[in-house]
């Protein structure tokens, strides 16, 4: 496991997600990149029936195709767990007070490619039943270091050479300000899960009648 | 199903996406002074070495009133044992369990159970925001062994005298619990007769039975709270 960015690829004008990924896959192989299998990062989400502590609960749930064993489990502004995917059970158990929000799944599965140290996974975001493409997402792994500083040089070098404009989460952002921060099981589903949330928000805004404001699909960085 | 039953343990299956979820089980109590003969009969009919162990167990309910809901129990155990230089220390276990199957004339009592390995450092903070409340500790120090799929274990309970200071614990009572149990996907009823087959061997040492709870706490002068 070593230092992991996971970013929003913004799409094209007039074209196709699947042309954006087509074209962003081609880039990787020509890099030498090799396809080492399949991957899927997908986030459900529950609602506490009632306020707990003043507050209705959200709860989100994370699983990562790299940790087939575990979920990581995600209290809004609050803890989150790591644990073994047993858990969904727990929350099936717990159905009179956790809900699952309907038609609020939302799943990034895609390619993954191993090129020397780097590992690369492209994704296509989809919602719920709905097969379209809501936006995509390229996960880059630099598996030598743990530091976020001493990784970010040479995965915004990989990023650029992709043509990619680094706009990173704000999760990676506040690890990079910290000096010596080192890497956490946690920290990928973090980031998955602030884009995802962006993409629902992005979605939400859309879906609103004419007149209102409408923000793209991009997530927009801060750096 | 025959699928598990090849299975050498629970992990096993589980890798295989096979998760157990019924716990088949029996209870008993034996003295101090008795103690060693038992764990001397079962040292000779388990299978490998016993094992000791040190848990600490804090139990936590979701309480349902408010939602007309039957009540979320769920406790968690961390060993408190400590570790050998150079090893990790094992992840601590959150279990739930649901009330006992009130049928009375299977062999032994069956619950539902989930075992979730979970990391230690953020579960209490976790289980508060989902809105959890604590209700009661204790300190399970005592053997454990193996038998095929059964687990038995011969453990003291103790009172922990200040809230979550496990090095203040003084014993409940001067007896020790014995728990027969296996864990299994549901449909596996046939293992109900091996965990009774077993415990009905052991009677001329203990009597390990089904022990209604519900009927153990209206029982005058018992104390429901470990820490009362």
């Amino acid at each position: 496991m070593g230092v992991n960015c996971v970013i929003s690829v913004p799409m094209e004008e007039n074209k196709s997600g699947q042309y954006v990924i087509t074209k962003l896959q081609k880039k990787i192989e020509n890099l030498g990149a090799k396809k080492a299998g399949h991957f899927s990062v997908d986030c459900e989400t529950y609602q506490s029936q009632i306020p707990i502590e003043g507050q209705v609960k959200v709860i989100n749930n994370v699983h990562d195709t790299e940790y087939p064993a575990s979920t990581f489990s995600f209290v809004e502004n609050g803890p989150h767990l790591v644990a073994d995917n047993t858990l969904d059970m727990l929350f099936a158990k717990m159905d009179s007070f956790y809900a699952p929000k309907k038609n609020f799944k939302i799943e990034a599965k895609g390619v993954r490619y191993e090129l020397n140290d780097f590992l690369i996974k492209v994704g296509s975001v989809i919602i719920g039943q709905n097969t379209s493409v809501k936006g995509i997402l390229l996960q880059i792994d630099y598996t030598p270091c743990i530091l976020y500083n001493d990784s970010w040089g040479i995965i915004t070098e990989l990023l650029h050479i992709l043509g990619i404009n680094p706009n990173i989460t704000n999760f990676f952002k506040s690890r990079l300000e910290k000096k010596e921060s080192s890497v956490d099981y946690t920290d990928c589903a973090q980031q998955y899960l602030e884009l995802f949330n962006s993409v629902r928000k992005s979605m939400t805004v859309n879906q609103q009648p004419p007149g209102m404001s409408s923000s793209p699909v991009m997530i927009q960085g801060r750096m | 199903m025959e699928q598990f039953i090849s299975h050498k343990s629970n992990a096993e299956a589980m890798v295989k996406g096979v998760v157990p979820t019924q716990e088949y089980y029996l209870h008993g109590s034996i003295l101090d002074s008795n103690r060693e003969t038992l764990l001397y009969r079962l040292q000779g009919s388990c299978d490998g070495d016993q094992s000791k162990f040190l848990d600490h167990e804090q139990v936590f309910v979701l309480k349902g009133q408010a939602l007309n809901a039957p009540d979320v129990n769920v406790s968690i155990r961390k060993s408190l044992l400590p570790v050998p230089s150079g090893a990790v220390r094992n992840p601590c276990q959150m279990r739930y369990t649901n009330d006992p199957d009130s049928d009375r004339s299977k062999p032994t009592m069956v619950r539902t159970c989930l075992d979730i390995a979970v990391n230690e450092d953020q579960i209490l903070q976790y289980l508060k925001s989902l809105g959890f409340s604590f209700e009661y500790e204790f300190v399970s120090k005592g053997y454990v062994f193996r038998r095929g799929r059964t687990k038995i274990s011969v453990s003291k309970i103790h009172r922990v005298l200040v809230k979550g200071q496990t090095e203040k614990i003084e014993p409940l009572t001067e007896s020790n619990l014995i728990e027969f149990s296996c864990t299994a996907p549901a449909g596996t009823e046939h293992l109900q007769d091996e965990i009774k087959a077993y415990a009905d061997q052991l009677k001329p040492h203990v009597n390990i039975d089904k022990q209604d709870v519900k009927r153990l706490v209206s029982t005058p002068g018992f104390q429901n709270n470990p820490n009362a």
